[in-house]
């Protein structure tokens, strides 16, 4: 019972209660430029100039020790640079970098949007607590678990990809090697990053979520209270089971009628339930505590007594058109504030996620590719070295695949929960099968046809599934362009060898070669790495 | 009804986070902080509130890119008949367009006479052979989006005087309605003209530079047409994003007035303006809308529907006009961009001889070209969005009594399913998802091109050996 | 026939025995979902890592061959490992769900045929056409020929050991088009009842046609009439089974029947009573001159059983739904290999190497097998589909046929437009896909086939002469 009521009272404690140690993490990485110790008291993110300042510092440092190891690494590919195409190198140049845009462009995101990133919350926390009074009790506990695990996982990925690139791959004889640590900082803020964003938009799917739970409980009671009407119970029932209920009660009876009388709940278990939210009230939660008890008169307390002790659901929300329509335009106001925040929240992450995915296709893409360069024995760009083993592959694959489809995954599911609203807002009308209303949900229906969120990237596409399967289709198709053009280029090279091993001055014209192909792919690299700007 | 209560905000384009509040009335008294956004405000100062027969010319904010596509025989010089209409254009004006017309028709023969013959071959001078053919074919590309442009304004020049008047007449609803004058800064319409002619006479002086030679007057003819070309093209283009832009600005009105009504303002307005989404103290029961703002819903509300039906029509009107433009301008923009991002590609990466010649003008082009897509999906998006926000709009307000719920109703009913787009001649729809397939299909050509072109040096080599 | 499939699955480990009793010996029901893949990950383990006996470690076996081979174990270990795991994740409960919200419904369907007269039409006993028995007959040669001709053509290359080659070629595929299978007959079982709900919509609006007539009548004993009508068909109970209901459920059935009965009178007490205060003219008149058919009375109940059914697939959608994505990959690269290896290899070299063969030809076949399950999926699905959109369709046409004076605010009319707004709902929530990646209609097959052309374009590409010289097949 304590452990409900806890849970109970964080429904309408601010969400950012569960975001702690993610607070504190970003928060020391960089990534959040919000006032650390105005979290901690009051759980609220308000801007800091300190913050900024830090994060800009780090923001530079971070830019200035990934160009140091581009550079240092770089001297290795120069060696192996001979037998490269320029394209293989241009990619591989813009790959390397592309993971320092996307840092960059998190941490500028961020910094740009700290003030409004509180702002979201704060409208999360007023529908949360207009969802109480509508008595949709949402437990956050879940989200801080969440978090955790993210957290973890996070740490699991890079740790195992860092350390076994680290010692299997990277000649750490050199003090220099010790710079490959930094290759790791990007993903990391990146993913910490979209961890907010991830969590944010689960706490919304919940509350979507919370919305329908509730509709299909009107629809669940209503249900019930025709089932009762039929079986005509009787109120003899009655005084035993409210005896039977806890006496701890007693003293929220008051408030506990209150409650019933406006809205009825069904079983004995949402009635501890609610008794435990009274509670709750009591306890000083500013924003909930008057909004709540006046209009309902001590008749209509009378009147509710009986059926709230029987077990049974005696009365049906359903079944008081007026009532219900107050409530189901609240939930749909709601509704509607969700969506809001969610197209608010997809707003302030659009670039990040625009990154994101480009990261992701290009990474996934390129990582495949020079898997393909490894086990052929070419040479393939040295921050990409984690490419030579397959399992090492793999497991930065699943790390960065994992992170985009987690996102459009859950960006698909709180849409499909939204959409889903509309339905079980139907199952009301249907079940009460009444007149008025009937009216009032075809009307509530049309305006949630109208209530949309969906989530794009900048509005180049939408996240959601049916790009995942275009994006997979591009991969492969792009996998399958670039080996087809790789094998044709080594037959076209073992033609020319074979040709000059034939010929008698092979060795000369061969070497010559080889000083042209040198000499300009030298060239490249000195043009190319002009036209980068570093740092 | 007392208008004078009525708050609309009009975020300007520039900041929309920070709505100004704004007081609107009959009167239609300007307010200070749009005096720096509209070009007409000085106008309206004087003006003041009861001298209203001031004869302001209609599309005051689009006048200069409007004379250019008058001068150029694209637009019909139209009369202005009064404030909020114009006529048709006068015999001789019709009959300038029309000599105009004819003499771009008459260049267009010449111009293609050229190119199939071998008077323009000093102009391909460049250094391989698939590039000068694709130059050629950038031209033809160039001169078949030209022509059909003048051939469909041509066809379309009573539509296009229908869509103006009725824009026009839109506004004079509007200015009846509410007294709001619904101008907006066109400050990007002139700049992106500027921008086009300095790019094309750039583009001319780099080719001219770069032929070797002295070069012939038919050369000289064909490239200062091409130039012409490309630069009305691109200025209808960009005419066309500003009607939109037009377009959108009422559209934005009308949502802007619709929010008024919405579940928010309204308790926002209970609230006494407290700021910020106040939702404490009214849970329980639904808060009882401010009876002055919320009597007035009805007529507002019949009058809103009337006008966003209105510009949807003007909407598909002007896509009717020129989605054929649009179609052979976006093939027209995609094949030069990729041809450019190659060309790009290959200076970069060329064994050793890099002309800055090329590069800049691959660059010129690539600036040109990504920027009027961008402005043009852009423009088309927004509209888009904003025509498809009334109905989310419309969806917010609550209502109490029946009559008004069956109000809303009858709109959203309406509007289910009704899917507003910008269509490029029912191919595609234009907005931002556009342009990012022309850039993904860009990538993808790049890549294939890019690995042939490997292919082919590699092979080129393998003789190389043979003949020492 | 589909108890042939459900026992053979039971047998491979699919799905678990006594699905649809609440209790039961667990370890008996889970033990061939255990044993099988066990048995099946032994022979794939011995094959890949001791070399045991695998078509790919055979000395004849050349270089193209012991590609393909790979390829198509592999990718079996893949679809067979998946496809494994979620059926152990599913269990039980899935099946016993689905039947008791099937039950449910039929009960539902049952009372609302009985409102609606429909038993006296004999629609009993799903009478199946001839192109359903042909369909089975199709697949069940499709599938034992390809069975065979992998049994005899590993027998007489391994003799007694065929068993372990066996596990890690063909079985993986048998078992993921088992899967489908059952998710073909889950599909179809709820396409069926969209039919019958649109049979008793389409009852309704054949009503509404007769009514056209101009009514001015006011009888007032239409009330009693009606609820003798609805009474009076207890007694119709009919043997319309299934097939899949065992004794116990019908008599569940009966029960939930008696009930509903109940439950639909007071229904019809409450809706008569509230047309007496709304507009009582109306609905009177026309029970008196339609010599008192009242199926209208069936809507409420309709409608809820659409959205029961809807939700019903939502479940089973969600249980197959993940299944179906590697068994579409899958089929898909099988196809794609299989036409490449049947025109680039084949049509050069067939006959020279019998392994080569062999191989080419289990692509093909297998291709062609589960391109015929995967198209038997997609088929009944956007049927399910139909159905669900014609009840939509039927009611909107209920809804003309109203005379105009009933359109401003009428009980029957808001529930019709409530219908139909849900459906609206529904459309944009739901419809059957695979994890929401595609769309299981026939776009899918446009697209999937596009796709195919593309990857064949560059893969015909491919110069297999060089491989196939070297390996001395052609000179």
């Amino acid at each position: 019972m304590a452990r409900e009521q806890s849970s109970e009272a964080a429904a309408v404690q601010p969400l950012l209660e569960q975001f702690q140690q993610l607070f504190f993490i970003s928060k020391i990485v960089g990534i959040l430029p919000q006032d650390l110790d105005k979290f901690r008291s009051r759980n609220v993110l308000e801007k800091s100039r300190n913050g900024m300042i830090y994060m800009l510092v780090t923001l530079v440092v971070y830019v200035l020790l990934y160009n140091v190891l581009i550079y240092s690494f770089g001297e290795e590919d120069r060696t192996l640079k001979a037998s490269q195409s320029t394209l293989t190198f241009v990619i591989g140049l813009f790959l390397t970098y592309i993971g320092l845009i996307m840092m960059g462009t998190d941490q500028l995101t961020a910094l740009r949007n700290q003030g409004r990133i509180g702002e979201l919350y704060e409208r999360i926390r007023h529908v949360d607590e207009r969802l109480y009074q509508e008595k949709c009790v949402l437990d956050n506990s879940t989200i801080g678990r969440r978090i955790r695990i993210m957290l973890g996982m996070t740490i699991i990925f890079e740790l195992s990809i860092l350390l076994a690139t680290y010692i299997k791959l990277v000649d750490y004889t050199q003090w220099m090697s010790v710079l490959w640590l930094v290759s790791a900082i990007p993903t990391f803020i990146n993913t910490l990053d979209k961890i907010w964003f991830a969590v944010s938009l689960y706490a919304l799917k919940e509350r979507f979520e919370a919305i329908n739970a509730t509709l299909e409980e009107l629809v669940a009671t209503h249900e019930k209270f025709k089932l009762w009407l039929r079986g005509d119970q009787e109120a003899a029932a009655a005084p035993p089971l409210d005896s039977s209920q806890p006496p701890q009660y007693d003293s929220n009876l008051e408030y506990l009628y209150k409650e019933l009388g406006g809205l009825d709940m069904g079983s004995i278990g949402k009635g501890s339930s609610m008794s435990g939210s009274g509670k709750n009230k009591v306890a000083p939660v500013a924003h909930s505590m008057n909004s709540f008890g006046e209009p309902i008169d001590p008749s209509d307390k009378a009147g509710n007594r009986n059926p709230m002790a029987s077990n049974m659901v005696h009365e049906s929300e359903l079944g008081n058109a007026a009532k219900v329509e107050e409530k189901l335009n609240n939930l749909c106001q709601v509704h509607d504030e969700i969506c809001e925040i969610g197209k608010a929240m997809n707003e302030l992450w659009s670039y990040p996620i625009l990154s994101l995915m480009a990261y992701g296709f290009l990474i996934f893409t390129a990582q495949l590719y020079f898997l393909y360069c490894a086990t052929q024995f070419q040479s393939i760009p040295s921050l990409f070295r984690s490419a030579k083993n397959p399992l090492i592959t793999v497991i930065a694959l699943s790390y960065t695949s994992g992170k985009c489809v987690y996102l459009i995954y859950l960006s698909w599911k709180t849409s499909l929960a939204s959409k889903r609203t509309g339905i079980s807002l139907h199952k009301c009308g249907v079940v009460a099968d009444d007149n008025l209303l009937y009216e009032i949900v075809n009307h509530l229906s049309l305006k949630l046809l109208n209530h949309s969120v969906d989530f794009s990237a900048c509005g180049f596409f939408t996240l959601d599934m049916e790009t995942l399967y275009g994006v997979s289709g591009g991969i492969t198709s792009y996998l399958i362009i670039l080996i087809q053009f790789n094998l044709a280029a080594q037959q076209a090279k073992e033609a020319i060898q074979t040709f000059s091993s034939l010929n008698d001055t092979a060795g000369l014209v061969g070497a010559a070669t080889d000083m042209y192909n040198s000499s300009s792919t030298l060239h490249d690299l000195v043009t190319t790495t002009m036209l980068t700007p570093t740092g | 009804m007392s208008p004078n209560t009525w708050v609309i905000e009009m975020p300007s384009q520039k900041s929309c986070s920070h709505p100004y509040p704004r007081r609107i009335s009959p009167y239609r008294t300007p307010s200070l902080n749009r005096d720096a956004f509209t070009r007409d405000s000085p106008a309206a100062a004087t003006s003041g509130p009861s001298t209203r027969s001031h004869n302001h010319p209609v599309f005051e904010d689009i006048r200069t890119i409007l004379s250019v596509l008058k001068a150029s025989g694209l637009m019909p010089i139209y009369e202005q008949v009064s404030n909020y209409e114009v006529g048709p254009p006068t015999k001789t004006n019709e009959f300038y367009s029309f000599f105009v017309r004819g003499v771009v028709h008459a260049l267009t023969i010449f111009n293609v006479y050229s190119l199939f013959t071998p008077i323009s071959a000093q102009l391909f001078y460049s250094y391989r052979e698939t590039d000068n053919v694709n130059q050629w074919i950038e031209l033809l590309l160039c001169i078949l989006t030209y022509t059909l442009t003048v051939f469909v304004c041509a066809r379309n020049t009573k539509s296009m005087l229908r869509i103006m008047n009725e824009i026009l007449q839109l506004d004079e609803e509007v200015r009846k309605q509410f007294g709001a004058n619904l101008n907006q800064n066109f400050g990007f319409s002139v700049k992106f003209l500027v921008g086009i002619a300095a790019c094309q006479t750039y583009i001319i002086v780099l080719k001219i530079y770069a032929v070797d030679g002295v070069i012939t007057p038919p050369s000289y003819i064909l490239l200062a047409f091409y130039a012409v070309q490309n630069g009305l093209t691109a200025t209808y283009i960009v005419f066309a994003s500003a009607l939109l832009r037009i377009v959108y600005i009422r559209f934005h009105f009308i949502n802007q007035l619709l929010n008024g009504y919405t579940y928010g303002q309204q308790q926002k307005r209970k609230g006494g303006g407290g700021g910020g989404r106040r939702h404490r103290g009214n849970g329980q029961h639904h808060p009882t809308p401010n009876p002055a703002i919320m009597e007035h819903f009805p007529e507002d509300s019949l009058f809103i529907y009337r006008m966003h039906n209105k510009l949807l029509r003007i909407y598909k009107g002007i896509n009717d006009c020129c989605n054929l433009i649009l179609v052979s301008f976006l093939g027209y923009s995609f094949y030069t961009v990729t041809t450019n991002c190659y060309n790009l590609f290959v200076q970069i990466t060329a064994k050793g001889m890099v002309s800055p010649n090329i590069l800049q003008w691959c660059f010129a082009w690539l600036c040109l070209h990504v920027s009027l897509l961008a402005l043009l999906s852009r423009s088309c998006g927004l509209t888009t969005r904003e025509a498809n926000a009334t109905s989310q709009i419309l969806s917010r307000v609550y209502a109490s009594s029946r009559e008004y719920q069956n109000i809303i109703d009858k709109f959203l009913t309406k509007s289910i399913k009704q899917e507003v787009q910008f269509t490029a001649y029912g191919f595609f729809a234009i907005d931002n998802s556009t342009l990012f397939k022309i850039f993904s299909a860009v990538t993808t050509y790049l890549v294939i091109l890019i690995q042939f072109k490997q292919l082919e040096d590699s092979k080129v080599e393998d003789p190389e050996p043979d003949q020492t | 026939m589909i108890k042939i499939m459900n026992w053979f699955s039971m047998v491979i480990g699919l799905i678990p025995i006594n699905r649809q009793e609440v209790d039961s010996n667990v370890i008996l029901d889970y033990a061939m979902m255990f044993i099988v893949p066990i048995i099946y990950v032994t022979c794939y383990l011995s094959i890949n890592w001791m070399h045991f006996i695998g078509v790919c470690f055979l000395d004849s076996c050349n270089s193209v061959c012991k590609l393909s081979n790979n390829l198509f174990m592999h990718l079996g270990a893949f679809l067979y490992l998946t496809i494994t795991l979620m059926s152990l994740y599913r269990r039980k409960d899935f099946f016993l769900q689905f039947d008791e919200r099937l039950n449910a419904i039929d009960a539902v369907i049952q009372k609302c045929r009985r409102v609606a007269e429909m038993d006296k039409v004999k629609v009993t006993a799903v009478k199946h056409s001839v192109a359903y028995h042909f369909t089975w007959l199709f697949l069940f040669c499709v599938f034992s020929f390809a069975l065979y001709y992998d049994v005899r053509a590993l027998y007489m290359t391994f003799g007694q050991f065929a068993f372990v080659p066996f596990m890690v070629s063909s079985f993986p595929y048998l078992a993921g088009s088992i899967i489908q299978g059952e998710f073909i007959y889950h599909v179809s079982v709820i396409s069926q009842r969209f039919e019958q709900i649109n049979a008793l919509f389409e009852k309704i609006n054949q009503e509404a046609r007769h009514r056209h007539a101009p009514l001015t009548v006011f009888d007032i004993e239409s009330e009693g009439k009606k609820e003798r009508k609805t009474i009076t068909p207890v007694t119709a109970m009919d043997g319309r089974t299934t097939g899949t209901f065992g004794n116990e459920h019908k008599l569940a059935g009966e029960m939930k029947r008696q009930l509903g009965q109940q439950k639909n009178d007071e229904d019809d007490v409450d809706s008569s009573n509230d047309e007496d205060e709304d507009d009582f003219d109306y609905d009177n008149v026309t029970i008196a001159e339609n010599t008192g058919t009242t199926s209208e009375a069936n809507l409420p109940d309709l409608f809820k059983l659409h959205d029961k059914i809807l939700s019903l697939s939502v479940i089973t959608n969600g249980e197959f739904g993940p299944q179906c994505v590697p068994y579409m990959a899958a089929c898909f690269v099988v196809s794609i290999f299989g036409i490449f290896l049947e025109t680039k290899v084949n049509f050069i070299v067939s006959g020279k190497s019998r392994l080569l063969d062999y191989v080419t030809y289990l692509y093909v076949i297998w291709s062609f097998t589960t391109m015929v399950v995967a198209y038997i999926v997609l088929r009944l699905c956007c049927n399910a589909n139909n159905h669900s959109k014609q009840s939509a369709m039927i009611v909107h046409e209920i809804m003309q046929k109203k005379p105009a004076f009933m359109l401003s605010n009428d009980l029957f009319y808001n529930k019709m437009k409530s219908f139909t707004l849900q459906f609206l709902h529904w459309e944009g929530y739901f419809q059957f896909n695979g994890i929401g990646l595609f769309a299981l209609d026939y776009t899918f097959i446009f697209s999937t086939v596009s796709a195919a052309t593309s990857y064949l374009i560059v893969l015909l590409q491919f110069d297999m002469t060089a491989i196939l010289r070297n390996e001395g097949l052609i000179s």
